[in-house]
């Protein structure tokens, strides 16, 4: 499969900044973009689609400029903005009578699986569909249109745990060829913990963590314990809240804190209180109550 | 291309096009200024882009795998497609009426302005028109397809109408561009294949110009 790269991108804009973000998506790989809402997730998608021009910066797919081969580009890569809910008029069937043609790779057969497995009646209006089930018939024609890579952007928003759960299985089953790759951007931590492989964090419009799953969680350890216990190694802590008498807080593994471990709570940190912890600590929102 | 013609015709097309567009078949009534018979379908064709945006057409079609220049490549040809069914429309009531229907047989020039008969050369300036309409909608549009809607609309149909009234005066104030005999054959002939090279020209503009903008637009 061919490589995509994410060169040094940059946009500016008047509140905003996106600042030198690269990174590379590989074959057989899930990767997780996760950040706040307006940390700049989806003007990165969107750059990577070209659907957004960079102040600076390209972005490459098997070494070309994807704005000199825009069309083919986008034959392979497949982009899903949120829901589908364009043409709310037409029914499904019409949309998708559309859209298919112009897809080569296009697998009618491979669609009508999906639409059963999500229960999209294809002779629905778009505005009838529920946005859990907008999000679906999304999915299914991006998963019917034999891309090698996914751009998907929160494909997970409004569907229910079951359905995420499901969807999370297709993404293990696509990759697992080793021929596709799938970058999605997401709030929803818990699934990325289920099927990803590679964690890219963008915090303001940077990119602060680009890691394995496995060594971004087995960075950071999560203490809890009497906050007595705590008093003179807070400030080693990314984040930390401390009620009542009770203390909980995030740090890096390096830090080796001397305090009798029986009688304090230690692990490794979630990908969610890392992702809190990175967001509140840096601003020194560093809860004491 | 034929994929997004073909996605234009089955997505974009809306009962108030199809309506207006017939509405060239208005050259038919006796009496009437032909030229108004292009300016009815000029309605239909304003709904384009309101409703491409309430549709969200333009988010929708780039994710397709086209080039970013081939969406407004793809939104012209479409402009086109209607204004050249809207020509044979009007063509074809033209040759009725012309053959089937009775007119004042030499009327004066007032009665020309007011009602000309139809002719060759009204096509003519019909094409171009909708050539410089289309430069101007298209190529306005595209600076910026989220907030400008109501200008582009204004401005082309304003100018579209302004040549069509032009191209009425000028045919009835020279008998070459309406009469039928061998120079006047000619001569209308000639306006029309002027009037379709400009209105190829002036949309291939249209098209450039609309291009060169949407490449630098934030979808």
């Amino acid at each position: 499969m061919k490589t995509l790269e994410i060169k040094n991108i940059c946009k500016h804009y008047p509140t905003f900044n996106l600042k030198d973000v690269s990174f590379a998506i590989e074959p057989g790989k899930i990767v997780g973009f996760i950040g706040r809402n307006g940390a700049g997730k989806t003007t990165t998608l969107k750059c990577i689609y070209n659907l957004v021009k960079p102040t600076s910066g390209e972005v490459l797919y098997d070494g070309k400029s994807i704005t000199d081969i825009e069309a083919d580009y986008k034959q392979d890569v497949a982009m899903l903005i949120g829901e589908m809910d364009y043409y709310n008029t037409k029914t499904v069937k019409a949309l998708t009578s559309v859209t298919k043609r112009f897809y080569k790779n296009w697998d009618d057969n491979k669609y009508h699986i999906y639409l059963k497995e999500f229960g999209i009646d294809e002779n629905k209006q778009i505005k009838a569909l529920s946005s859990g089930m907008k999000v679906k018939y999304g999915l299914a024609l991006a998963l019917s249109r034999g891309a090698k890579i996914l751009l998907l952007d929160e494909p997970t928003s409004g569907l229910d745990p079951v359905s995420r759960d499901e969807l999370m299985d297709i993404f293990i089953d696509l990759v697992s060829d080793k021929e596709h790759a799938i970058l999605f951007s997401t709030h929803v931590i818990s699934d990325l913990e289920k099927c990803a492989d590679q964690i890219i964090y963008i915090k303001n419009g940077e990119i602060i963590v680009n890691d394995d799953v496995t060594n971004f969680e087995a960075n950071y350890l999560r203490y809890a314990g009497e906050s007595k216990l705590f008093a003179n190694h807070k400030d080693k802590f990314i984040f930390y809240r401390d009620r009542l008498g009770k203390f909980e807080g995030i740090i890096k593994k390096e830090f080796n804190l001397d305090i009798d471990e029986s009688k304090i709570e230690k692990r490794n940190a979630t990908m969610e209180e890392i992702m809190v912890a990175f967001e509140r600590g840096e601003n020194n929102e560093k809860v004491a109550l | 291309m034929k994929k997004l013609l073909y996605k234009e015709v089955m997505l974009c097309t809306n009962i108030q096009i199809i309506l207006f567009a017939v509405f060239a078949l208005f050259v038919l009534i006796p009496s009437w200024p032909p030229a108004v018979a292009f300016v009815y379908p000029l309605s239909g064709l304003m709904s384009l882009f309101p409703r491409g945006l309430a549709n969200k057409d333009i988010e929708y079609t780039s994710l397709l795998p086209v080039r970013k220049t081939d969406i407004v490549k793809g939104k012209m040809l479409y402009l086109c497609l209607i204004e050249i069914v809207v020509i044979i429309l009007a063509t074809i009531g033209g040759i009725i009426r012309f053959f089937f229907f009775k007119e004042p047989t030499k009327p004066d020039e007032l009665q020309y302005f007011m009602a000309v008969r139809p002719s060759i050369s009204l096509l003519g300036f019909a094409f171009l028109s909708f050539g410089i309409m289309n430069a101007v909608l298209v190529g306005l549009y595209y600076r910026n397809p989220y907030k400008r809607l109501a200008g582009p609309n204004l401005i082309s149909l304003l100018i579209c109408v302004i040549i069509l009234a032009i191209g009425s005066v000028v045919i009835a104030f020279a008998p070459a561009l309406r009469e039928y005999d061998v120079i006047g054959i000619i001569a209308q002939a000639s306006t029309l294949v002027i009037g379709a090279g400009l209105f190829v020209l002036f949309s291939y503009l249209g098209y450039k110009l609309g291009a060169k903008a949407f490449i630098n637009v934030d979808l």
